[in-house]
Formats: C-alpha cells, sequence, structure tokens
C-alpha cells in the first residue's frame, strides 16, 4: 500500500449490523471498506478485488470461515484477521493453522480491532512495526539482527541460541500470536512439537532477562491456550 | 430420581433372604425342644419381616414362602413331609405365609412411598435453584441491558440538548454496561459448560508465574485503580493444569478482589510451595467476607449483598470452585486476621518433568 492510498479491507461478515459497525469504525481511521456476506463471494473478492486486508467472521451460511482462509491461503498472501464469536480457544488454533493471521474475539473494542489491523496491513506490506531486515525496536527493547546483539533499558542481553531464535520468530511476527506449535519448530525444530513445556520454561527464561517484572510483561504477552504476542507499536 | 439399585443387587437379596431363612430354621431346630409350635412361626415371622425391611417385593414374598415351606417339612409333624397332622398347624403355618407376604406387601409401598417423597423433595430443590437462577439471571442481565437501551436511547432523541461531556458519558456507560453483560453470558456459558458433563482437561506443564501473569493482563483495568503486588518465589516448581481454565480462576479471583474491595486496597499475590502442594493466596485489605458465609461463597449465585450496588452474576466463584474441583485441587475463602479476605488455592504437588538445559 503506497502513502496516501487508503488501504481496502474486505469484511467478511453475514450479520448486516455488525457489517455497518466494522464499515463505520475502519472508514472512519482512513480505511475502505469491500464487504461480503457469504464464502463464496469472500473467496471471489479476494480473487478479483485484491484488498490488503481482509477481516473474516468464522460462521458464515453458506460455509466454515475456516474454508474460506484454507481456499484463500491456496494463492494468496493477503493478511486475514478473524473475528470470532467463539471463545474457545480450539477454534482460534484451527483458524489460525488454517493460515490465519490474528484474531479478534466478539465482542471488541475499536481499539483493539484497529491495533491488530494496523499490524496486520504493516505485516501485508511486509513492513513489520518497528522492524527493518536488521533491526526490531519497541519501547526500550531493541534488537540489531545483523549482529545478534539485543539491548533492554540500555542494557545488553545475553540469549541462548534457542531463546534467540524464539525472538526472531516471534519479531518476524511481531504484534501478532504466534502459536505455541510455530515458536516449538523455531526453536526446536519438529524435535519437541508435543512438549509445550520447554517452550515456556524458554519463554520464562526469556521474560526473566527481558521484562522489568516477569509477571506483569510488557514485551512477551501470553495467550493462554494459543501462544505468545510480541508487543509492538 | 434415585431408585435403589435392585436390579444390579437382586441377586445378593435373594441370597440374602434364602440365608436368612436357613438360619433361622437352624436357630428353630435349636430351640424347638423348648418352644411350641407357633412360637417358631413367630420367628420364621420376624425373619421375614426383616427381609420385607431390606429387599424388594418379590425377595420377601419368597422368603415368606420359604419360611412356610421350612417350617411345614422341618418342624410341623410329620417331620421332614410336606403333609399337616392338625388343621390348626396347617393354620399357623398358612398365617405365617399370609402374614409375611403381607407385612412384605407393604413394607414395599411404604418405601415406594418414601422414594416419591424424597423424589419430591430434590425436585423441590432443583425447583428452587431454578427459580434462584432464573430470578438472577433476568436480574443481572436486565439491568445493564435496561441501562444499555435507555442510554442509547436519550442520545438518539434528545443528542442536541446534551452536552458534549454528557453524550461521553452516556456512551462509556454503553461500553461498561454491555461489557459486563458480555462476561455475565460468558461465565454462563461456562458454568453451563462445567456441568453438562465430563470435561476434558488439556492438563500441560506451567509455570505459575506465566499463569498468573496472563490473569493479571486480563484485569489490568479492573485493577488499575488497586495497589498491587506478587511474591513468587523463583524455585516455584511447575503445575500440571489445563492453563485456559486455571488462568478463568485466577481472572475470577482477582476481579472479585477488585470488585469488592475500594480503589486503593491492596491486592496481594502470593505463592508458597512444600512438597505436598503449591498454594496460591489472593488476599486484600477490603472489608472482608461475610462471617459464616466463606462456604455459601461458592455456591451459584451466591453474592455477599444480594442486591447490591455491584454488578455481577455471582457465578464467578461457582466457577472457580467447579474448577478447581476438576483439578483436584481446594480452594478455600476466609477472612485474615489483620483485615481483608483471603483466597486460598492449594494445587497437589507432582513432580514436573525433566527439561534438560539446551542441547544444540
Amino acid at each position: 500500500m503506497a502513502s496516501g492510498v487508503k488501504p481496502a479491507v474486505l469484511i467478511v461478515e453475514d450479520e448486516p449490523q455488525m457489517r455497518n459497525l466494522l464499515r463505520l469504525t475502519l472508514e472512519s481511521n482512513g480505511m475502505r471498506c469491500l464487504e461480503a456476506m457469504t464464502a463464496r463471494e469472500a473467496i471471489s473478492k479476494i480473487r478479483n478485488q485484491l484488498p490488503d486486508l481482509v477481516i473474516a467472521d468464522l460462521g458464515l451460511p453458506d460455509s466454515d470461515g475456516l474454508n474460506v482462509i484454507r481456499a484463500v491461503r491456496a494463492n494468496s498472501a493477503v493478511p486475514i484477521i478473524v473475528l470470532s464469536a467463539r471463545s474457545q480457544e480450539s477454534d482460534k488454533i484451527d483458524a489460525l493453522d488454517a493460515g490465519a493471521d490474528d484474531y479478534v474475539t466478539k465482542p471488541f473494542s475499536a481499539g483493539e480491532l484497529l491495533a491488530r489491523l494496523r499490524v496486520g496491513l504493516r505485516h501485508g506490506s511486509h513492513r513489520t512495526a518497528g522492524a527493518t531486515d536488521e533491526a526490531f525496536a519497541v519501547g526500550d527493547l531493541n534488537v540489531d539482527l545483523l549482529r545478534r546483539q539485543i539491548t533492554v533499558r540500555a542494557n545488553a542481553v545475553h540469549l541462548t541460541p534457542i531463546e534467540y531464535r524464539l525472538m526472531v520468530c516471534l519479531i518476524g511476527k511481531a504484534g501478532q500470536v504466534v502459536t505455541h506449535n510455530e515458536l516449538l519448530k523455531a526453536g526446536w525444530g519438529t524435535a519437541k512439537l508435543d512438549q509445550q513445556h520447554y517452550l515456556r520454561i524458554f519463554m520464562a527464561a526469556l521474560r526473566r532477562k527481558i521484562e522489568r517484572d516477569p509477571t506483569q510483561p510488557e514485551y512477551l504477552l501470553t495467550e493462554t491456550g494459543i501462544g505468545y504476542r510480541l508487543w509492538s507499536e | 430420581m434415585p431408585t435403589p439399585a435392585y436390579s444390579l443387587a437382586s441377586w445378593r437379596a435373594y441370597g440374602g433372604a434364602i440365608l436368612i431363612v436357613a438360619l433361622t430354621t437352624a436357630l428353630n431346630a435349636a430351640l424347638s425342644r423348648w418352644l411350641s409350635l407357633t412360637d417358631l412361626a413367630m420367628i420364621y415371622l420376624l425373619s421375614v419381616v426383616i427381609i420385607a425391611a431390606y429387599c424388594p417385593l418379590a425377595t420377601s414374598g419368597v422368603g415368606a414362602m420359604l419360611s412356610f415351606a421350612a417350617f411345614d417339612f422341618v418342624f410341623v409333624p410329620p417331620v421332614y413331609t410336606w403333609r399337616f397332622d392338625k388343621d390348626e398347624h396347617f393354620m399357623t403355618a398358612l398365617v405365617l405365609l399370609a402374614v409375611g407376604v403381607f407385612t412384605s406387601v407393604l413394607a414395599a409401598r411404604m418405601r415406594k412411598t418414601m422414594a416419591a417423597a424424597t423424589a419430591a423433595a430434590v425436585l423441590a430443590s432443583d425447583e428452587k435453584l431454578r427459580n434462584s437462577l432464573l430470578a438472577s439471571l433476568s436480574h443481572d442481565l436486565r439491568t445493564p441491558l435496561s441501562i444499555i437501551a435507555g442510554s442509547a436511547s436519550t442520545l438518539r432523541e434528545n443528542r442536541a440538548r446534551l452536552t458534549a461531556d454528557e453524550q461521553d458519558q452516556l456512551l462509556a456507560v454503553i461500553f461498561e454496561q454491555s461489557r459486563t453483560m458480555s462476561r455475565d453470558v460468558s461465565d454462563l456459558l461456562e458454568m453451563t459448560r462445567l456441568h453438562a458433563g465430563p470435561v476434558r482437561l488439556n492438563r500441560q506443564w506451567y509455570p505459575l508465574e506465566e499463569l498468573i501473569g496472563a490473569a493479571l493482563a486480563r484485569c489490568k483495568l479492573q485493577l488499575a485503580g488497586h495497589r498491587l503486588s506478587i511474591d513468587i518465589p523463583s524455585d516455584t516448581p511447575m503445575v500440571e493444569v489445563d492453563g485456559v481454565l486455571l488462568e478463568k480462576l485466577l481472572v475470577n479471583l482477582l476481579e472479585n478482589a477488585a470488585k469488592y474491595t475500594p480503589p486503593g486496597s491492596q491486592v496481594h499475590i502470593s505463592v508458597t510451595h512444600s512438597s505436598r502442594a503449591i498454594d496460591v493466596s489472593i488476599e486484600d485489605d477490603g472489608p472482608g467476607l461475610p462471617v459464616g458465609l466463606e462456604l455459601q461463597l461458592f455456591e451459584k449465585f451466591a453474592r455477599a449483598q444480594t442486591e447490591g450496588p455491584v454488578p455481577g452474576s455471582g457465578l464467578g466463584l461457582s466457577i472457580c470452585r467447579a474448577i478447581a474441583q476438576l483439578h483436584d485441587m481446594t480452594l478455600t475463602a476466609g477472612n485474615r486476621p489483620e483485615r481483608g479476605a483471603r483466597f486460598q488455592l492449594s494445587i497437589p504437588y507432582r513432580a514436573p518433568p525433566k527439561a534438560d538445559a539446551e542441547t544444540e
């Protein structure tokens, strides 16, 4: 998305009032809206109108939203944010595994939704918040990805190789949720996929090195039952 | 309705009846030298009454017949035959049979009446629970709903006459109340899910620090006006729990602490551990729990003040208890000797898995 051009967001939602609310929220925040009411319509609009981002409800009249995500992912990398009334963690993981980039649970606040959208749009344009290929910065945290140097509150932090790999994986999706499986793969390959406690122990160690107070983390946020999210913006 | 497990235990009932008749026969044989035939019949009768008291109708009927047969065969002259020498002996035996059967029928009927009474009592208490549920629900959902509807219609119809500040206030109220309502609805769904049937726990090993941290992050807004202190020793062992449910439990306890203590109150979270358990305490220096209500608090819809100014369905703590019970944890509530309430969750210690140092 070039600067000055309004990003186009496709709203996939069958409930008219919810669609209306989303359109109002998005348009008043400088975005252009496309709308789809069914899975079919969504897939065709994504192909033909090339939106910059998709907000998708999971419960659609003609098909499960998961099918939309899978169909789109077969040939498009457009960021997809799932809007779900379902609060069960397994539904969110299914959507993320199918290729969604993040989720917002209904009911949501406008602030929460817009923050996720901004992150999604930046990732879509390959401009991660505060990140280039060489460096990542948020708050008091600075990561030099070329020299593999990390400083927090102006102090150098030494990470083990696995800790560093986890950190890089989180930076790659800064602001978005990263599932346990993605992080386990990044840290250990496929060796420890069924051993989430390894990940938790390493995340706890990372927090002790980076956070001011590991019980009230600012940077490494927990999404219990799903994964972790690195604070951005 | 609890039907006694007769069908399962019926062979035992028959066995017991036969045994009692056999024992009675042996006893009577020992006593027959000193007692008259009528006396012996009375002793048989006693055993039939005993059988009738504890066994279903069919079994006690069989017991009465067996007693009749044993009495006739062993004791009525000519002994060891089925015949009767005298009509009065036949009458005695017949009365034994008749009284035995009659007693059995009476006992069965009495049991039925008692079962019906118990069932009625259970139904009544179900009904009471359902009524309190409905009353509580309609109050707890209607209140925010009417505030939302009222604020929205005021905004819609009188916008021109409201200052920007007043409009903001109404909007904030709509937002707040819809959040409250949303939480009540999810509490209700959670409770229904936890009670609907066997819950499959997704047990994983967690550092408590992470779960407490996640719970704190979710209560950030509610706790913003409170002073928070946290004490988790770094050697706290990991716990094997369903992380999502345990976080929910902690969130409910923290929200409760925030809700029932005035702003500026202290909320202290601490973890201690022994070789047997890991204890998580959430303490505050607020007004404390009403004395004598500490246990009742965990009941569905119980609230310290029933129609008080504090919103909420009162489901929170019963969800906590359900989650604790699923995990074999104990959750207790009480007052601190100084001041304020104290909730303690005791998690049984289990040896955590080894996680070796970094291997490349």
